[in-house]
């Protein structure tokens, strides 16, 4: 074991990293409010999605006129919203805390918390209205209000302002410290975004270059085909956006909070140079049984998609070594005694920890889809949803709440308000998600497909009804748990500030422990992320070139519809 | 929370994970079975139930009896009515119109709305005379 | 460059799960012929129902025990929404939609296939077993998207 500098277990208070005096602290909380709100209206709307499989429907869908509107309010919110809130906000903050200095732009700090907020209001306004009810995937040539591709362009945007400012920010760093390896906080922070900032081109390009000036009337015909593998170019990747925040959380701060460390830095730097490099060309297993696409090509990039599964097979290990370090640690003897040694009655880790379990049936049903033949059965099948509801459902999401139980009481220093209502919450959630992914995903087996109002359906099986029954219970328990999140979130807004020293000392922000293994020196080429990031990009020409090659040229010939 | 609690609940999320998923996971039989293609629709003998039940179950997601807009027009109040097509032309509503706006709604698409209704001509006449009959019963 | 022990055994074995994944799917692609549909060209959308042989939809027989079916997807329902062909034979069903996204599986087959404007979708099946299956639109095309269905009927 080699011991590190310990600077990076202290704390800077903030004043002295020169946030607050910067402005760039509000901006994050503001994120994490839209983020959350995002999360607290799309979520609820879910119930009403969840039970219409019993043929309950409740005064029309919420506020709204039908099921598709309201899946479509549901979708957008909480693929989109809710993500990119968070992952803005949250990996702002660990690039302050990972380089232990301000961002390099207030002005895009600020500028990135208006246009998520701006895009927000816009698209919940026009779907509200019913004017964009074309699900978040919003295939051409169904045709949206030019709002809604407005308001989709205005999300993404406020991502590439926070790229830009934690690639400014590095830079300014590296300036100062031209031979220091990177700080592994930031070297997550760092990767993550640039990842995303490849991957958002193909869906930037289809929003802002056809299908915004097409809803605008500039145009009157689009190329589905060409729109969908845009979509997907981008579609895969945004998974590892949704996720790779929370594995920051899972690398960073669960070995601290379970008082343990991080087993490894060189392999934590190797699983993210491998999310930056093969997240992006893998996008055509979304897109198996299009008929416009070779067969090679979807071959090509089946091989791919099994490559970008193996940093989450090392995070797996990587995680539960120090999650058994700091079990141990803690008295936990044996095979398995350390994992009841471990913290289970602090809701931030017990969220997490459950969200980790649930992804290991996440992953393994991932592996499915990714599975080319095998795909032909499940997809665009109920199974679908029942996967992505163990992944970014909860794998994610639960995550997120988990980490709100400790980053919101530090951003507000107000203590977290009835820790074991949080601690119900997180249990709710994982026993929930688990009923309710076993009823879609055995429908989606039984033909079932995914996204239709199939309580109103003209067919059905015999197979489906207890599958709807098991997905409607599980939707009601995971809305009862998101409805206790939202209790112990406005209690904690309602508590007392703190302000003994004493009280202040408990809310501190966490900071990561410095791994076990530390090879930073013998590793010292991970840290080349301009090259990283040219590799990248080679590679999504190398997987998208001939796709388009073989496609092209498009042929704009189907004019939009409005069919809802 | 207690040691005690903690253990029983892993118990019930592992419980879940082995009865759920370990089994054999569809619930249907799979053996090759009638698919019943009824669509649940009653037969009764009044034309007007008959109209409702087959328009409950196929046409909500469109047209409404209330007099709002859908993705197409309000079936209130159109038995009878002048109405104006795509291309213009006005007529009147009536049963003829009804029976070919039914089964070859292509042809008969009227100005502001998308044409995007599919014929249903797999339905009896039996059932399209019901339909006609529960469309003149709206006011 | 220093890998710990455990760390090289974990990175082997995930080798090793993930290269027996791909062999297995390998297999039952080029053994067992399991294919995802490729390229079988286009058509414009609004050229569809004056097209041949789009213009007249229906199963045709093609040969002895083999039938093509020649489908429209469009909002919201297949034309023909039933197809009826004896046990043993081989079906091929050439689809395209003449307005949105939609997409079509047919339970206990392997055939599940998106159907999007513009492209022609070709696939293929042999229906051994007598039966009923069911066959459902599965890309949602708008407000009447789960009305979209259809069966095949195996005599």
């Amino acid at each position: 074991m080699s011991t590190v500098a310990t600077t990076a277990e202290q704390i800077t208070p903030h004043e002295e990293v020169g946030v607050e005096t910067h402005g760039q602290m509000w901006p994050v909380t503001g994120q994490i409010a839209i983020s959350l709100f995002a999360l607290g209206l799309g979520g609820f709307i879910g119930l009403f999605q969840a039970i219409e499989r019993v043929n309950i429907t409740l005064p029309p869908f919420g506020p709204f006129e039908n099921y598709y509107q309201g899946l479509t309010f549901h979708g957008v919110l909480l693929a989109f919203v809710f993500t990119f809130g968070f992952a803005n906000a949250f990996v702002s903050w660990t690039t302050i805390r990972g380089f232990d200095r301000p961002l390099y732009s207030t002005m895009l700090a600020q500028g990135a918390f208006w246009v998520l907020l701006t895009g927000t209001i816009l698209g919940a306004i026009i779907m509200t209205m019913n004017e964009a009810t074309v699900l978040f995937t919003f295939y051409a040539p169904m045709q949206a209000h030019s709002v809604f591709y407005l308001a989709a362009a205005l999300l993404v945007v406020s991502t590439w302002l926070v790229l830009a400012n934690i690639v400014l920010t590095y830079r300014a760093w590296r300036k100062e410290n031209p031979t220091a390896a990177i700080p592994l906080m930031g070297f997550t922070s760092l990767t993550t975004y640039i990842m995303w900032g490849l991957a958002s081109l193909g869906v930037a390009i289809l929003v802002v270059g056809i299908l915004l000036p097409w809803s605008l009337g500039l145009w009157e015909h689009t190329d589905p085909q060409l729109g969908r593998t845009l979509f997907w170019l981008s579609g895969h990747a945004i998974v590892y956006f949704w996720l790779l925040p929370v594995y920051i959380s899972w690398y960073m701060f669960i070995p601290k909070q379970v008082g343990g460390r991080l087993y490894s830095d060189g392999l934590t730097r190797f699983a993210f140079i491998l999310f930056l490099l093969f997240s992006i060309p893998t996008g055509l297993h979304h897109q198996y049984t299009d008929p416009g696409i070779h067969e090679g090509m979807k071959g090509f990039h089946l091989l791919l998609t099994f490559v970008i599964f193996y940093p989450s097979l090392i995070t797996a290990f990587s995680i539960m070594a120090a999650l058994e370090h700091g079990g141990r640690k803690a008295g936990g003897r044996g095979l398995f005694g350390w994992i009841m040694a471990l913290p289970w009655n602090n809701p931030a880790v017990v969220a997490q920890l459950l969200a980790m379990l649930v992804f290991t049936l996440g992953g393994v049903t991932g592996l499915v889809n990714a599975s080319m033949s095998v795909n032909l059965v499940v997809h665009n099948t109920a199974f679908i949803p029942g996967h992505f509801h163990l992944t970014v459902g909860t794998a994610v999401a639960l995550s997120v709440l988990g980490i709100c139980y400790w980053f919101v009481p530090y951003l507000t220093q107000r203590p977290l308000f009835a820790t074991k209502l949080a601690l119900w919450q997180a249990w709710l959630w994982a026993i929930g998600v688990l009923i309710f992914s076993r009823g879609q995903m055995s429908g989606g087996l039984d033909a079932q497909p995914r996204r239709t109002m199939l309580g109103e359906a003209s067919y059905s099986l015999p197979g489906w009804e207890v599958a709807n029954w098991l997905t409607a219970i599980g939707g009601i328990v995971m809305t009862v748990s998101g409805l206790l999140f939202f209790v112990v979130m406005i209690g904690t807004l309602l508590n007392k500030r703190a302000e003994t020293a004493e009280e202040k000392a408990a809310l501190q922000p966490l900071m990561p422990a410095p791994p076990i293994h530390d090879h930073r020196k013998s590793w010292k080429i991970f840290d080349r992320i301009g090259l990283w990031t040219l590799i990248a990009i080679i590679l999504i020409l190398i997987a998208y070139i001939p796709v388009f090659l073989l496609y092209l040229p498009a042929e704009f010939t189907s004019p939009g519809v409005r069919v809802w | 929370m207690s040691k005690t609690t903690v253990g029983a609940l892993l118990l019930v999320f592992l419980a879940v994970l082995a009865i759920g998923y370990a089994g054999t996971i569809p619930l249907g039989d799979s053996s090759p079975r009638e698919v019943s293609d009824d669509n649940g629709v009653a037969m009764t003998g009044d034309p007007v139930e008959l109209g409702e039940s087959i328009y409950s179950q196929q046409c909500t997601g469109c047209h409404t009896i209330d007099g709002s807009d859908g993705v197409g027009p309000t079936l209130a109040g159109l038995f009878g009515s002048e109405v104006t097509m795509e291309d213009g032309e006005t007529l009147i509503a009536d049963g003829d119109y009804l029976v070919l706006a039914i089964t070859d709604p292509r042809e008969t698409t009227r100005e502001g709305y998308p044409d995007v209704m599919p014929a249903f001509d797999n339905l009896s006449e039996d059932e399209i005379a019901g339909l006609v009959a529960f469309i003149e019963s709206l006011e | 460059m220093k890998i710990d022990r455990y760390e090289k055994i974990f990175m082997l074995l995930g080798v090793g799960i993930l290269a027996m994944g791909l062999i297995a799917i390998a297999i039952s692609v080029l053994h067992y012929g399991l294919h995802v549909p490729s390229p079988d060209g286009r058509i414009a959308p609004g050229d569809v129902r004056a097209t041949s042989p789009w213009d007249e939809p229906g199963v045709y027989e093609t040969g002895d025990g083999e039938y093509e079916v020649i489908m429209l997807a469009e909002t919201w329902r297949f034309v023909p929404d039933e197809v009826r062909v004896p046990a043993g034979s081989e079906v091929t069903f050439r689809m395209t939609s003449p307005d949105v996204v939609h997409g079509v599986l047919i339970e206990k087959t392997a055939v599940n296939v998106m159907i999007i404007p513009g492209q022609i979708a070709t696939v293929t099946h042999t229906f051994d077993e007598p039966g009923e299956h069911l066959f459902v639109c599965h890309e949602y095309c708008g407000t009447g998207h789960h009305l979209m269905s259809g069966r095949v009927v195996v005599e």
